[in-house]
């Protein structure tokens, strides 16, 4: 299956990715309704966008009482706006914290990989996002495993 | 619904009432004005009178962004500052880049107008709508860095999501070189921009990012046009360096022309102990632990942060030096240790002065330490070439004006005609007071003949870019004043429009037709090559009539003894500038349409340009 992975030390932090991902939400450049975020870290010097993984567990489908969110044939998490009401629900199950609620339209929205071709990929100038071929989705999880099995290591040294 | 590109208001702050509004612009302004520089012009001739001088509170300082900010083009989050500018006393324009633009478009403003005087130090906070003056003597002091991280702190923000453009203690203290820096490593640096915003009190501009929509009228041409730029930029043998190193090939690509300034022009050879191939662009960028840092929607490898290496400072964070820093905090004071020159770059930023004209101050004082025409009880120390931590004593004591320092802080011209002679003959300087770039422009004559006919308190017309667009030959012989002349003369306009567009001078390598593709499909105009190097060309008309109206005219137009003599060694050894000097310009004044004699643009060419509101200031009633 493919997925979005996200490459942190490719980011540069020019912020393209949510420029390219508001375009395709509302049809307008407005970062604020982005659902791929760059978030800064070790003060000002490092970014790294982040999205939603389609993780494998869902929690906001699972949250959703309406069953607002069903899996796209590209394999994403995506609301139906019909049938969401709006309760934000899904924003509080989602521990990765990377489902919004629109307050102009009243409704949950999250990323559903641009039906198989993500815009936030093909804008990045470094390819810190790429959409590629991946084990499992829940890649993230092995990042972080992996990741902090690194830090450990270090740390041990 | 606003024009697309646009968002469509200027936000204006009176600083002595508190008074902030805004004020919509119509579709016909934008098209005339288009945003930046040309924007500015508008307002600083139709709102700064002549007697307005750079520190009266009723000059203007306009913040401003163009139709491209925010956009996903390359490069475009650009801030172009126009104000009568404390170098000059006359109109400048001078540009960063970072998230100031991208930040002002989505709250909703294309530009902020600032005029007046705080009753006390203030600092302007913007959040959508809201927006007002805060009470920022906490920050008073506070480095540039310093104050970005206050900021950030005070208002749990971090990254791009706030962007916050400042004075350092030289502006604060109205040296008169001072600069406006932001998002850690971008200064608008030129003509004191940095002094005004010191003398209206004004410590920062703090943007929280927008919510807004910016809307564009053929979004999917936009991002085409993008995709085309970053060709260009990717490809183009003249832009692709840029792309891979931003500016650091240029050290070493100008050494070889004679154009890299080594200790204040007193030589063109690097020291024998130096090896030009340590200075290639990727040694200098290998040299540090460095990370992208760049600007909004940018692709270029240009703007790094960097982690000093070793040394005193080892572990010590700085913005990777442009071209203009190795230069200035290096070559042209003699210091060739990189490491140095990265810690004493960003120094400079954080103080916050021009880099261009620190290092043309401070070379001459360290020239003058050596031959005596400064002396170390004057200064207070010793001051060698090469000595960086001395050259960051010096600059405290300039942006704190204090000792010695007070004297220097007016910049290198005043200073040395006060000192006179030795002194005087030794500096490098343009007698209008504009600041020369970074370069030796004996073996660069173009950019020499640029910042002295400028109207803008820097170059005004470089750097030369695909200039057969505009009819003109591809090379030219650099030690050809006629040649020379007709290229300066040949590319005015362009640099206007890229600086009104709120994108970077490097992003906008590309061809003109490029740009207006960008333009076009953001605002649904159709706008032409010859459109836009037109309204170039009448931006720059606007700018010298309103230096003329300040009485800045053609007899301020020559480089200083030093600045315009002849090079004793390198490559171009035995070039005399001089010589071509009143050839020059009489062939540059034909070509731009402009009166030799009095300076002002001809009736005809006035005409020509759609500025028959300035027939009359320019030439009286009867024209």
């Amino acid at each position: 299956m493919k997925v979005l992975k996200i490459v942190p030390e490719k980011c540069t932090g020019c912020l393209r990715c949510e420029l390219a991902c508001s375009y395709v939400q509302t049809g307008a450049f407005q970062p604020a309704k982005s659902v791929i975020r760059v978030s800064p870290y070790e003060g000002h010097t490092s970014y790294a966008p982040y999205t939603c993984t389609q993780c494998a567990e869902g929690w906001c489908m699972t949250a959703c009482p309406v069953g607002a969110i069903t899996i796209t044939a590209a394999g994403a998490k995506d609301v139906v706006d019909d049938r969401c009401v709006g309760c934000k629900l899904c924003t509080i199950a989602c521990p990765y914290g990377t489902i919004f609620y629109d307050h102009d339209t009243r409704k949950a929205f999250k990323c559903d990989l641009c039906g198989g071709a993500p815009a936030c990929a093909d804008a990045c100038p470094t390819a810190a996002i790429v959409y590629a071929e991946a084990e499992t989705a829940d890649w993230l999880a092995d990042f972080a495993v992996e990741r902090s099995a690194r830090l450990l290591a270090i740390g041990a040294r | 619904m606003s024009l697309g590109g646009y968002a469509g208001k200027l936000l204006r702050v009176n600083l002595t009432t508190g008074k902030i509004w805004s004020e919509p612009w119509t579709p016909e302004e934008m098209r005339l004005y288009v945003g930046g520089v040309g924007l500015g012009a508008k307002i600083l001739y139709d709102e700064v009178g002549p007697r307005v001088n750079w520190d009266h509170r009723d000059n203007r300082l306009i913040l401003a962004t163009g139709p491209l900010a925010g956009l996903p083009v390359w490069g475009t989050g650009g801030l172009t500052v126009v104000t009568r500018g404390a170098m000059t006393n006359g109109a400048t324009s001078t540009q960063a880049n970072g998230f100031f633009g991208a930040c002002l478009k989505f709250s909703g403003y294309d530009a902020i107008v600032i005029q007046g005087q705080a009753p006390r130090w203030a600092y302007l906070y913007i959040n959508d709508d809201v927006v007002d003056l805060r009470d920022a003597r906490h920050l008073l002091g506070k480095d540039t860095w310093e104050t970005q991280d206050a900021l950030s702190a005070e208002h749990g923000l971090s990254g791009h999501q706030l962007s916050v453009y400042s004075i350092g203690p030289a502006g604060e203290n109205l040296v008169r070189f001072a600069a406006i820096q932001g998002d850690y490593g971008h200064v608008a640096s030129k003509n004191g921009c940095g002094a005004v915003m010191g003398k209206k009190r004004l410590k920062a501009v703090c943007i929280v990012r927008g919510t807004r929509a910016l809307a564009a009228a053929d979004p999917r041409g936009v991002i085409q046009a993008a995709d085309d730029i970053a060709h260009d930029l990717k490809t183009d043998p003249s832009a692709r360096s840029l792309y891979e190193w931003g500016t650091l090939p240029a050290v070493v690509g100008l050494y070889k022309m004679g154009v890299l300034p080594i200790k204040n022009y007193t030589t063109n050879l690097a020291p024998p102990n130096v090896n030009m191939a340590d200075w290639e662009g990727p040694k200098l960028r290998q040299g540090f632990d460095h990370r992208g840092h760049q600007c909004s929607a940018c692709g270029m490898h240009h703007c790094h942060m960097q982690v000093i290496p070793k040394g005193k400072h080892k572990g010590e964070l700085v913005d990777e030096p442009e071209y203009e820093g190795w230069s200035g905090a290096g070559w042209a004071i003699g210091c060739t240790d990189p490491t140095a020159v990265a810690w004493l770059n960003t120094r400079i930023d954080r103080a916050c002065v021009d880099v261009n004209e620190f290092g043309w101050l401070c070379g001459w004082v360290m020239e003058g330490i050596e031959k005596g025409f400064i002396t170390k009880a004057q200064l207070g120390f010793d001051l060698g070439w090469g000595d960086a931590e001395g050259a960051n004593r010096l600059l405290q004591m300039i942006s704190h004006r204090k000792g010695f320092g007070d004297l220097l802080a007016e910049g290198v011209k005043r200073a040395a005609e006060k000192l006179g002679g030795a002194a005087q003959d030794a500096a490098i300087y343009t007698v209008k007071g504009a600041s020369p770039r970074g370069h030796d422009h004996r073996a660069r004559w173009d950019e020499m003949l640029d910042t002295c006919t400028a109207s803008t308190g820097t170059l005004e017309s470089g750097i030369p870019v695909h200039v057969t667009e505009v009819g003109l030959p591809p090379r030219i012989n650099p030690f050809n004043g006629e040649e020379v002349a007709r290229q300066v003369a040949g590319i005015l306009g362009r640099r206007h429009f890229e600086d009104s567009l709120g994108a970077c001078i490097f992003t906008t390598r590309t061809r003109l037709e490029n740009m207006c593709r960008a333009l076009s499909a953001a605002t649904g105009w159709n706008y032409t090559v010859t459109e836009s190097v037109s309204f170039g060309r009448r931006t720059a008309a606007i700018l010298r009539a309103f230096n003329l109206r300040c009485g800045i005219g053609p007899d301020v137009e020559y480089p200083s003894k030093r600045y315009g003599s002849t090079p004793t060694d390198g490559p171009a050894k035995g070039q005399a500038v001089g010589e071509q000097w009143e050839k020059m310009l009489d062939t540059w004044y034909g070509l731009v349409g402009y009166d030799r004699k009095t300076g002002k643009p001809k009736p005809e060419t006035l005409k020509k340009l759609g500025l028959d509101w300035l027939l009359k200031d320019l030439w009286g009633k009867k024209r």
